[in-house]
């Protein structure tokens, strides 16, 4: 009993770490707005492109299982997926380690690194989740004649996926980036990560325009399980079943790519050697 | 010019150099490259199946444009956006120095850095489509039709230059803009629809302020038959400006440009 109100303060202490990590992220973001604003640009001029070119569609019938507003939806919703579950420290992370950087930032801080990592992205999604919500909000006011709700529960369930979601991209991102210990140059990882997310995650297509061959390898991979389940579960094309399937695969690929964060952050740290910091 | 042309050569070897020391890396590039083409074919087969063609392209040309798009993006993504993704790190850690101190135009410097050497997937997955389109139109391209098309298709890359270049050399005003080299970029994935499907102030916006429709919109029509003179010449004032105004910013940019100690 004696010790409980330490073990508090200790507590109290540990989280006032993390929320600090938060608080100087949130305060570089604010800072350094820009890239925000270009990431807002880029994602509003890819999504305005796919609505009309889903509208220039006839009406009536499925394409590929949609119907036109459902496709409108799609890219609409996927819009405010992109900047929700967007985590993704995989770029400065790989810079970090290869300028050696990562010495004074993660590696001498008494405090877990994933979490710490999670805090850094934190402080920018603090920033970056509101604004993409109003560029989502304002796609939303223009091709609201072809927007489609089914409920509240899926409403629900989809963002309850999508916040797992966050941690599988978070943790697969994170993995890649430690590829930098071993490896110098690792630009094509990431566009294989973005190759496969865009085309097995539903970003660029919904994964029911593939073939069946290529639907099983996509249930199959992590990519679906970042993007597309939410959308899938959004859009009431999954069965409470298959809901329940796709949660417990969300799961099981954060609890792989957190096991293999903490053996590539221990052996990559064991074999790490910088300069100059 | 002959010192620029040497000099291109020079840097497209030690990007050759750079890309066989990571070899691996080379040929999973090549993979991912090749990997983009095929979900444009899965998309753009689903689309025209399901919609029959698109704007004013038919099934046949929707293909034809497709592989325009796949050749044009070898310059815009092995070459501007190999050498211009660099530029927001140059200036933000001071590296611009080791440019603007060099004996050559610092334009040229920034803008022939570096090259890509992976992009062979392009090439053969847009010369597939172009068959594949033609295949479906029934017929090949007209001879002069063909020819006026590769001027064309070097105008447009000088287009796509300017504006290319136009939209990063703001990075001399804004400190950590790190990722402004994906503005142009995804504009560019846009240009592969026509204007048509767009309701008219942005067919406006897209023909005149940013006009990445005309990349590729005014080459497909000429290839078509259907050019518009007014439309050609447009095309070529519209470079034209482009590629002075993103001349103009850098330059402004240099004036106010301070280093961050190298």
């Amino acid at each position: 009993m004696a010790s409980w109100p330490a073990a508090v303060c200790l507590r109290q202490l540990m989280m006032a770490k993390y929320f600090g990590h938060v608080r100087i992220s949130l305060q570089n973001t604010l800072a350094y707005r820009g890239p925000i604003v270009v990431w807002l640009i880029s994602n509003l001029l890819t999504v305005v492109a796919m609505i009309f070119v889903w509208r220039s569609a006839s009406a009536g019938g499925l394409i590929g299982g949609f119907t036109k507003p459902e496709l409108i939806s799609y890219y609409v919703i996927g819009l405010f997926f992109q900047w929700f579950t967007g985590w993704t420290p995989f770029y400065w992370l790989k810079d970090e380690i290869k300028s050696g950087e990562i010495v004074g930032t993660l590696l001498v801080k008494p405090i877990s690194p994933y979490w710490q990592i999670f805090c850094r992205e934190l402080g920018w999604h603090l920033v970056a989740t509101p604004v993409g919500s109003l560029a989502t909000l304002g796609v939303f006011v223009f091709a609201r004649h072809s927007f489609v709700v089914y409920g509240l529960w899926p409403v629900v369930l989809a963002l309850a996926s999508s916040v797992l979601a966050i941690f599988l991209i978070f943790s697969f991102s994170l993995c890649l980036g430690l590829l930098a210990f071993w490896f110098t140059h690792i630009g094509t990882v990431d566009a294989a990560f973005w190759g496969g997310k865009i085309f097995f995650g539903g970003q660029g297509i919904p994964v029911a325009f593939l073939s069946p061959q290529l639907i099983r390898v996509a249930y199959i991979l992590p990519f679906r399980y970042l993007f597309s389940l939410p959308l899938e579960i959004y859009f009431a094309k999954l069965s409470p079943a298959q809901i329940g399937q796709g949660i417990v695969m969300q799961c099981l690929w954060i609890v792989f790519f957190v096991t293999l964060f903490k053996f590539m952050w221990h052996r990559g740290t064991r074999a790490y050697t910088a300069f100059g910091n | 010019m002959s010192k620029y042309l040497k000099m291109v050569w020079v840097f497209l070897k030690l990007s050759w150099l750079a890309a066989m020391e990571y070899r691996a890396d080379f040929f999973i590039g090549i993979v991912i490259d090749t990997g983009w083409g095929v979900m444009d074919l899965i998309f753009f087969s689903t689309l025209v199946s399901s919609l029959g063609g698109l704007g004013g392209w038919n099934r046949g040309e929707v293909f034809v444009v497709v592989g325009l798009f796949r050749l044009l993006a070898v310059p815009v993504w092995a070459w501007m956006y190999a050498s211009f993704s660099f530029l927001p790190r140059l200036v933000s850690q001071g590296e611009l120095d080791m440019v603007l101190t060099k004996p050559v135009d610092s334009q040229f410097g920034v803008s022939f850095r570096r090259f890509s050497i992976n992009m062979i997937g392009s090439i053969m997955t847009g010369s597939f489509f172009i068959a594949a389109g033609y295949r479906i139109i029934g017929q090949p391209p007209h001879l002069a039709n063909a020819l006026y098309l590769i001027w064309l298709l070097v105008v447009a890359v000088f287009l796509a230059y300017g504006m290319f270049f136009a939209s990063v050399a703001p990075v001399l005003f804004f400190d950590r803009l790190n990722n402004v080299a994906s503005l142009f970029t995804r504009s560019y994935d846009a240009s592969k629809y026509p204007k048509e499907i767009y309701i008219p102030i942005l067919q406006r916006i897209l023909t005149t302020i940013w006009p990445v429709a005309l990349i590729l919109g005014v080459p497909a029509e000429t290839l078509f038959g259907r050019p518009s003179w007014g439309a050609l010449l447009w095309f070529h004032l519209v470079t034209l400006v482009f590629l002075i105004g993103g001349r103009v910013i850098w330059q402004a940019g240099l004036r106010r440009y301070a280093s961050a100690s190298s």
